[in-house]
């Protein structure tokens, strides 16, 4: 038997709910959903038809040669381009293929084709670039747009040449397609005493402070300055890529030393006894957990360590500054054969030995 | 800190000292130093070998489960690993005796990195090799001497032990490892000759009789290198296309006084003597 339906009252008031619904869905999803993502933004400016009055202009589109990329020499009816991709470009700009060819780490975007960064006939922006820096690249690398929004900023992604002050974007012997190791070209700029941060805090001269110190912490030795700091934004001060008291006194926890414990061991400031967690012992009596580990008045790292660089081991500080007058409070740090010793201004000379019986 | 103590105790005190020091310096490793073999238990319950490796052994300390950098390096060691896999190197992975075994296998396993892990009780070994951070990656060579540490980096710490292994086995020399180690900064301005690409568009340009282009190109080929003798042949050879035999002989006059030996301008002179 032919099944029949009708609309009866009930099932039309539900149906034209359901088809209500329906329709809402449907203008909801063409609403939301991103028009275009950064790959079809690419494509679309891969179109790359020639700038009105652009400020920059490609040579050969300048003086009428479309005969050295397109089929004829023609400017009204130029037709394709002979050879699209690099090859092309590499046939005048001889210096970007050895670039790219010696390059260990290479760039997806430019391995594809010069034109997803540059407009071949003209722009306005410098190097004949599809956009202003940083959106160019922001545009594909989603994730350093969120860091640029940070509460603290870096100038060097923010002003100048923005994201080339510190990547090659073709190719470089370098991880993350920078143009050199991190502390490179961190002292490009951070070799000054004229530096400040965002709120006006003069910076430390980096470049000097390693150039007079006998022991540098390791990342410095390493020229890994990305070891600690994210230098796209941060939410942490000094633009450190994880959590780090910034005052003399801090209360004790492994997340409020985040950052150091990335790579050092918490133990070191966890036990209170140990014999190979530290040598900052005296015997097994850990004094890292004596000084760090407490509940309110804790002191930092900052208050003995020199945190890049020192002339004395381990980083210990000759002083470090303490209240908001300026004043230096004096370590008087020695070391020793099995330990040390440290005279003060917080209590008398104490001196200890890892060598120490228990 | 100290107490005040019995004779005895003092000289007690003093010889244990001594004893300890003396053991220190004999265990604690350095660069150079020989690392006694051993064997160690492993994460899976047995025994394994510290060093095994004919052409030497690769031990990476690694990070605990919990270290922030810790599924970031275990990646990046997995990646190396795959790199440096027809090497005839020894990878053996080290963990601290206070860390619990499925976390790091499970972190292993994710990561990918595939090598026998030993449980170092204490921290013994680490300290003697006078590891401070994990991961740390030290390079032991068939004879047991410590020859390279490796700490983790950030930024190309796959790089640095790709050098070293390779340093190691004898594959590049110390110069090879130092550009490795400490490569030359590259802007991506460095690259090319604005004059060498004007000249190229020039000559284009000429080609296709295009010649007030081409006689720009070539002009702006001189601005960007005055002392490069092709570009004064190039602007000579537009002149003498343009018909202009005096300018041209010039220009050609420049470039050879720049290169004698600039067969562009040698022709292109003649030509214009023929055609006067």
């Amino acid at each position: 038997m032919r099944r029949s339906f009708s609309l009866t009252p009930r099932h039309t008031s539900r149906s034209l709910v359901a088809a209500l619904g329906l329709v809402g869905l449907v203008g909801l999803c063409l609403t939301v959903a991103p028009v275009t993502n950064a790959k079809q933004r690419t494509a679309q400016r891969s179109l790359l038809a020639p700038v009105k009055g652009a400020k920059f202009v490609h040579a050969p589109f300048e003086m009428g040669a479309c005969g050295a990329c397109h089929e004829r020499d023609d400017a009204k009816h130029p037709g394709k381009v002979q050879n699209p991709g690099d090859e092309l470009c590499y046939s005048c700009h001889e210096g970007m293929k050895g670039m790219m060819d010696g390059g260990r780490f290479k760039h997806a975007a430019a391995v594809d084709a010069c034109t997803n960064c540059h407009n071949p006939h003209g722009s306005n922006q410098a190097k004949l670039l599809t956009a202003a820096l940083p959106g160019l690249c922001t545009d594909c690398h989603e994730e350093i747009k969120e860091d640029l929004t940070k509460k603290v900023t870096h100038a060097a992604v923010t002003q100048g040449g923005a994201c080339v002050n510190c990547h090659n974007p073709h190719a470089t012997d370098v991880e993350k397609l920078l143009a050199g190791l991190p502390y490179d070209l961190c002292m490009g700029c951070h070799d000054t005493d004229d530096l400040k941060d965002p709120s006006g805090k003069p910076l430390q001269n980096i470049k000097k402070l390693v150039a007079e110190s006998q022991h540098l912490h390791s990342p410095v030795e390493d020229k890994d300055c990305s070891a600690c700091h994210q230098a796209h934004g941060s939410d942490n001060f000094r633009l450190l890529v994880e959590a780090y008291p910034a005052p003399f006194y801090a209360p004790f926890s492994e997340e409020t030393y985040a950052l150091c414990f990335g790579c050092h061991d918490a133990s070191l400031a966890t036990e209170k006894k140990t014999t190979t967690a530290t040598r900052f012992r005296d015997g097994d009596r850990n004094l890292h957990y004596l000084h760090v580990n407490k509940r309110q008045r804790g002191r930092t790292c900052r208050a003995c360590h020199e945190v890049h660089a020192a002339p004395q081991p381990f980083q210990i500080r000759d002083g470090v500054p303490f209240g908001s007058r300026g004043w230096v409070l004096k370590l008087h740090y020695e070391k020793s054969k099995t330990g040390g010793s440290c005279a003060k201004t917080c209590h008398a000379k104490k001196t200890y030995s890892y060598a120490a019986s228990k | 800190m100290r107490h005040t103590s019995s004779p005895l105790r003092v000289i007690l005190s003093a010889w244990l000292l001594l004893g300890v020091s003396l053991a220190s310096a004999q265990s604690r490793s350095a660069l150079g130093a020989t690392v006694k073999p051993r064997t160690l238990p492993t994460l899976g319950g047995g025994k394994a070998a510290l060093l095994q490796g004919d052409k030497g052994d690769l031990v990476a300390f690694l990070p605990p489960a919990s270290h922030r950098n810790g599924p970031g390096a275990l990646v990046e060691l997995a990646r190396c690993q795959k790199r440096l896999a027809r090497k005839p190197l020894r990878w053996v992975g080290v963990v601290s005796g206070r860390e619990e075994a499925p976390p790091i296998q499970a972190a292993l396993s994710k990561a990918g990195l595939k090598l026998p892990v030993l449980v170092d009780e204490g921290d013994r070994l680490f300290a003697e090799l006078s590891g401070r951070v994990r991961p740390t990656v030290f390079f032991v060579d068939s004879k047991h001497v410590l020859r390279a540490v490796v700490p983790f980096h950030k930024v190309n710490f796959c790089v640095l032990i790709e050098a070293h292994a390779r340093f190691l086995l004898g594959e590049i020399d110390e110069a090879e490892l130092q550009r490795a180690l400490h490569p030359v900064v590259k802007r991506p301005t460095q690259a090319g000759s604005p004059a060498t690409r004007m000249i190229k568009l020039g000559r284009m340009l000429l080609k296709a009789k295009k010649l007030d282009g081409a006689a720009k190109a070539a002009r702006r080929a001189i601005d960007a290198d005055p002392k490069l003798a092709a570009a004064h042949a190039l602007l000579g050879s537009v002149l003498a296309a343009q018909g202009h035999c005096r300018k041209a002989t010039a220009a050609f006059d420049r470039a050879l006084a720049l290169d004698a030996a600039n067969a562009e301008a040698k022709d292109g002179k003649k030509g214009c003597r023929s055609h006067k």
